[in-house]
């Protein structure tokens, strides 16, 4: 689905004002940016400007390109750029009269039925309306984002009844297509969804250990990682966010909510630990000291706060291990009689006792509220699939045991069996309710697709899918997607299946972080310990074969890449007719890391893509270059734009910013492909520099080497690639070759690097520490 | 039919950093066409007397490529009967262009030439786009040729030259130019050029420093080596423009010369120690001459890097007070096929300023090469 809005602006850039900014601009659309004009200064623009650069330096932008599509301003000077955005984002200070003063001029200057929006977290929406025009409010929403924008993908939208017909879902539209957010609709309470339990969590559990005894490290190793909650846990969050903020936002809770609210028997704003910890300066990571900070004689010692005396000492880590239950068991760590039990227990309790209590007035079902704690928190499980990861009942169980108030929705949920049923497939309203779990419009789902046909093939490493408009869909099922003998049979077989009852095929996958993770380390590394250069020799050539199959099939292949991307899993990207990717897309070539060269096409299409690229520089050398560089530093990209510049994505290759649609996307591809009568490419010939090319990109390596910016074996590899990517002795600018002679390079490449020691060494190394060996 | 070849004029643009400086985004061809219009406007001298335009250039390819010498003549709005050539001696470029244009006075192939040089090492980086050396060349062959910054280090090591020695010579460059920027004697030479809205008109890789700034930098070339990025010339862009003409000509049109060219020399050395080149082409060069470094009394010596500066001074037992008096290319930048010309224009005028009477402006050349120029004051 292409882009639901033309342009858009944001007031206010701050942090979040320039990151929500910088968002609209990784997805291709025009942002003007406007902030106050500095008194006396002589660039008027100047805080809108510094919102940008502050944007690059933090990393809010895809690719610095995008910063362009971003047009700084000021209030006083340039509020017409505003007349024809479709959206406008308030993002200015968190002060009601401010904010309205701005609405009003707004109203004067926007176009009809464009979208207003704040990205308030502490006002409610009918109070930011008051006194504004029906023509306003028709049209005033809240968009609250998270911060960093670009990568926190939580984006809670509140409407009101005031709101035309269809504002808030097309504000929820645009949030999901254009900026790749996932929409939570919220009512208009105080805290919205997400800060509201996450607030209350963080106040309930620092206070609670504080109650209970526990070390902010204590504390931090049971409510983090067990409950499946980042391992910063509560006080290293504090860290993160700020401990600065808990006048403002905490102090704000407890004045908006009423009296009986569960957060106010936690009030963190009169605590003497956050009161001394403010007093002494101390806002964690923003100001190098929080509850943990570095220690200033040795870089690598955190030190704690202790809390009795506020003064600093050597964090004591605590291992998983130590805990009752491993650390994994959650029911089990809250089974014990230990402090650490109690604390883990208390925790749950509260969080899923506050939870049950406020869903009613927040929310309309509990997977919004999951799913607002999992996107806006990172938690791995929100607070109600986390309770049905212990047993709803057994909490209710141990709540009436104890003497403590059961809220009815928990209640009931514990009668049900959970909040959830069926794999998910059923899940409970806040009245008590079931309903059957809903898809939004246009989004393709693998897991849909499974309950309701059987695979078209299958084995034990990949299975191919029917996803309809007569397009198949090929699904890797190892671990982080590694590609194996068995995925390389099934594509054969779809090669072969695909003409005779489909007209297209989808490489694509619902993992939740990887595409591909590429070839098993471990296999390569058995048949090396082994000495089984043959059966290597085999695997690599297997590989060639079926994704020469893939790129030459008489019928179109899309891959719909995300996460990562790498090595194998890239070069199977490479051999396909178009790439629809996720906009956060992490690809590359990084085999040098290990000591090898890609041996599956990818030196061989990376190639032949450069040399077809507008973008390419010419020349014979120009093309290896390019690809040299991008190999020999095993450069992976850190978003789809930058996969671009590594020539892996093509110019015409499509980005989607939301990864829900990125399989229907594939799909729609190869239906257009298919529809625009597709014909499978013509043999690939590439233009090789052959000896002259291998000394000019070795002279650069060596270059490398004398100044000591690479290592040994980084030069043995560098000459091997060096070799393929300029075809060797024979090889002669002036007569284009078969792609055939460099995917034949390739593999004697390979297996040559793979019979080194240093080889093996750095394979080994990265399997048992997961860092690169730079021997 | 010899006839005596005088340096009119001298103008450049300003020198900054290859890609992150002022004139990263300006085009090769609008540096050269940029003081080739200064050069003319500065003298009055109409662009239809003009014989040729003869145009350093060390990597004439990419945007530098199609006879660089012609495009700026035209962008320049010389005549089209003006001709234009490239001449490519890397590094000696430029220098090589001063000597031409003297070549074709001397046997009466015009009255007037346009020499000087460009180089935008933003937009064609050092050794091109694309690199391909004669196939049979061994690894060390190209090393050689191609990373001079390895022939810094050999040279540093073959002479004695510590890591202090050259740091020393590197802050003599860094303040000798700090200090004539600050003095405004750099000024002059130097055509202000509008990019994007803004006024460039000074040299942007000129900056105060120290021997503990430098004594800080890591070698940038060999691990372990004594040759930094503050005793090295930077990558940048820039082109310099000369007036050459004959006697009769400066008459007809009431110029001032600020120097006669008196003797020129090319010489070749070893590859892998080319920063020795100025050595044996300064002492033919004064030879033809008939003087000695006694009688010399401004040298302009490129400074690719402060080992060989160094070195090829000690050799030549140049003074150190009659070396680069405004600071060298490790200071001001070095825009390979530009440099030259600026050495030329700069000892004639330094002349003038200190009424010294014979220059020498001299250039070492990767590949192994050394290039050197006499000029006397008139």
């Amino acid at each position: 689905m292409s882009r639901t809005i033309s342009k858009a602006a944001v007031i206010g850039a701050g942090s979040m004002g320039s990151g929500i900014a910088a968002q609209f601009a990784n997805g291709g659309i025009p942002v003007v940016l406007l902030d106050m004009a500095p008194a006396g200064a002589a660039d008027r623009k100047a805080f809108a400007k510094g919102g940008i650069e502050r944007q690059l330096k933090s990393g809010g932008f895809m690719h610095p390109e995008a910063a362009n599509l971003v047009t700084p301003g000021n209030i006083d000077d340039d509020l017409d750029l505003l007349a024809d955005a479709d959206i406008i984002v308030e993002a200015i200070i968190e002060d009601l009269d401010a904010k309205r003063a701005l609405f009003t001029k707004l109203e004067k200057v926007r176009k009809a039925g464009s979208i207003v929006s704040s990205n308030t977290s502490t006002l409610a929406r009918a109070s930011m309306c008051e006194g504004l025009p029906e023509s306003f409010r028709r049209d005033f929403v809240i968009t609250h984002f998270f911060n960093p924008v670009r990568h926190m993908r939580l984006l809670e939208v509140v409407s009101g009844p005031d709101n035309g017909p269809g504002v808030a879902a097309r504000a929820a539209l645009s949030g999901e297509v254009d900026l790749g957010k996932t929409v939570i609709a919220c009512r208009d309470t105080p805290g919205f969804i997400a800060n509201r339990l996450g607030c209350y969590w963080m106040a309930m559990a620092t206070r609670e250990a504080f109650a209970h005894g526990l070390t902010a490290e204590e504390a931090d190793a049971v409510a983090g990682a067990p409950f499946g909650v980042p391992k910063t846990g509560v006080f290293g969050l504090f860290d993160l966010v700020g401990i600065d903020l808990v006048p403002l936002v905490w102090a704000g809770l407890l004045k908006t909510l009423p009296a009986d609210d569960g957060i106010q028997v936690y009030n963190l704003p009169d605590n003497a630990v956050f009161k001394g910890m403010l007093a002494a300066g101390r806002f964690g990571r923003k100001s190098k000291a929080g509850f943990y900070r570095q220690s200033a004689a040795d870089k690598k010692q955190r030190e704690v706060v202790d809390f009795s005396t506020l003064e600093y000492r050597a964090e004591q880590p605590v291992a998983a291990a130590a805990l009752p239950g491993g650390g994994k068991d959650l029911k089990q760590l809250c089974s014990g009689d230990d402090k650490f039990s109690r604390y883990a227990w208390t925790v749950l309790k509260r969080v899923v006792v506050y939870a049950s209590r406020v869903a009613p007035e927040i929310a309309d079902d509990v997977a919004a509220i999951d799913a607002a704690l999992e996107l806006g928190y990172a938690w791995g499980k929100g607070p109600f699939a986390l309770a049905d990861r212990v047993g709803a009942a057994w909490i209710v169980e141990r709540l009436k045991t104890e003497g403590e108030f059961v809220p009815p929705l928990l209640a009931r949920a514990a009668d049900a069996g959970g909040f959830y049923a069926d794999g998910g497939k059923t899940l409970t309203r806040t009245d008590g309710s079931r309903v059957a779990r809903a898809r939004a419009a246009g989004v393709v789902c693998l897991a849909d697709i499974k309950e309701k046909t059987a695979p078209v093939l299958n084995n034990d490493s990949a299975t191919l899918w029917d996803m309809g408009d007569g397009i198949v869909c090929l699904e890797l099922k190892t671990k982080m997607n590694i590609l194996d003998n068995g995925v390389f049979d099934l594509i054969e077989l779809a090669v072969d299946r695909v003409p005779k009852d489909f007209r297209g095929l989808v490489i694509g996958n619902e993992h939740v972080r990887a595409f591909s993770a590429g070839a098993s380390l471990e296999v390569l590394l058995g048949r090396i310990k082994q000495g089984d250069f043959i059966a290597l020799r085999d695997f690599v050539l297997y590989g060639q074969k079926v994704y020469k199959a893939l790129k030459y099939a008489p019928f179109p292949v899309v891959g719909a890449a995300f996460g990562i991307a790498l090595g194998g899993g890239c070069e199977a990207l490479l051999h396909c007719d178009a790439i629809v990717a996720h906009a956060e897309l992490t690809a590359g070539l990084p085999e040098a890391n290990v000591g090898l060269i890609p041996g599956w096409g990818g030196c061989t299409q990376l190639l032949a893509r450069a040399e077809r690229s507008a973008r390419g520089i010419k020349g014979p050398l120009g093309v290896a270059n390019r690809v040299f560089e991008v190999i020999a530093s095993a450069t992976v990209s850190g978003s789809a734009a930058q996969a671009r510049d590594s020539g892996i994505l093509r110019d015409s290759d499509p980005i989607v910013m939301s990864r829900d649609r990125l399989l229907s996307e594939a799909r729609g591809e190869a239906v257009r492909l298919a529809e625009a009568g597709y014909r499978a490419p013509e043999p690939t010939l590439l233009t090789l520099s052959g000896p002259s090319g291998y000394l000019s990109l070795m002279n650069s390596a060596r270059t490398e080497r004398a100044a000591g910016r690479i290592t040994a074996t980084d030069m043995v590899v560098r000459e091997v690639l060096a070799t393929v990517l300029t075809g060797g002795k024979g090889a002669d600018p002036v007569a284009p070759v078969s792609e055939d002679v460099v995917y034949a390079l390739e593999v004697d490449g390979l297996v040559e690097l793979a019979r080194t020691e240093a080889t093996k060494a750095r394979i080994e190394h990265l399997l048992a520490t997961g860092k690169p060996l730079r021997n | 039919m010899t006839r005596e070849a005088y340096i009119a004029a001298y103008v450049r643009t300003p020198f900054t950093f290859a890609r992150k400086g002022a004139l990263a985004s300006v085009r090769p061809h609008e540096l050269g066409a940029h003081v080739i219009k200064s050069l003319l406007q500065r003298t009055g001298v109409p662009g239809n007397e003009i014989e040729d335009v003869i145009w350093g250039c060390a990597f004439p390819e990419g945007e530098q490529g199609i006879n660089l010498g012609r495009v700026v003549g035209l962008e320049a709005g010389l005549p089209e009967a003006v001709g234009g050539v490239t001449v490519n001696r890397w590094c000696g470029s430029a220098i090589q262009a001063a000597q031409m244009a003297a070549g074709m006075l001397a046997m009466n192939a015009g009255d007037a030439f346009i020499a000087g040089g460009t180089e935008s090492m933003s937009r064609v980086p050092m050794m091109g786009f694309n690199l391909l050396p004669p196939p049979t060349w061994t690894s060390e062959q190209v090393d050689d040729f191609c990373n001079v910054g390895l022939t810094a280090e050999r040279v540093a090591r073959l002479h004695g030259l510590s890591r202090e020695d050259q740091d020393r010579f590197g802050l003599a460059s860094h303040m000798k130019a700090y200090a004539a920027q600050q003095d405004g004697r750099l000024g002059a030479e130097i055509a202000p050029i509008t990019v994007n809205g803004l006024v460039v008109d000074k040299d942007g890789c000129v900056r105060e420093t120290s021997m503990e700034k430098l004594a800080s930098l890591k070698p940038c070339f060999l691990e372990g080596g004594s040759v930094t990025a503050g005793t090295s010339s930077p990558m940048t862009d820039g082109s310099t423009a000369l007036l050459i003409c004959s006697g009769e000509f400066l008459k007809r049109h009431n110029l001032t010369p600020l120097s006669r060219i008196v003797s020129f020399a090319v010489s070749g050395c070893a590859p892998g120690i080319m920063g020795m080149g100025p050595v044996e082409s300064t002492r033919k060069a004064l030879k033809r001459a008939g003087l000695t470094m006694k009688d010399v009394s401004v040298v302009e010596m490129n400074e690719a890097f402060a080992s060989q500066a160094e070195a090829c001074r000690r050799e030549l037992e140049i003074p150190e007070e009659i070396l680069n008096i405004d600071g060298g290319a490790i200071a001001l930048g070095h825009p390979l096929g530009s440099t030259g010309a600026r050495l030329l224009g700069k000892a004639s005028m330094i002349l003038k300023r200190t009424g010294g009477r014979y220059g020498v402006a001299t250039q070492c050349i990767g590949g192994g090469m050394g290039t050197a120029m006499v000029v006397e004051a008139v």
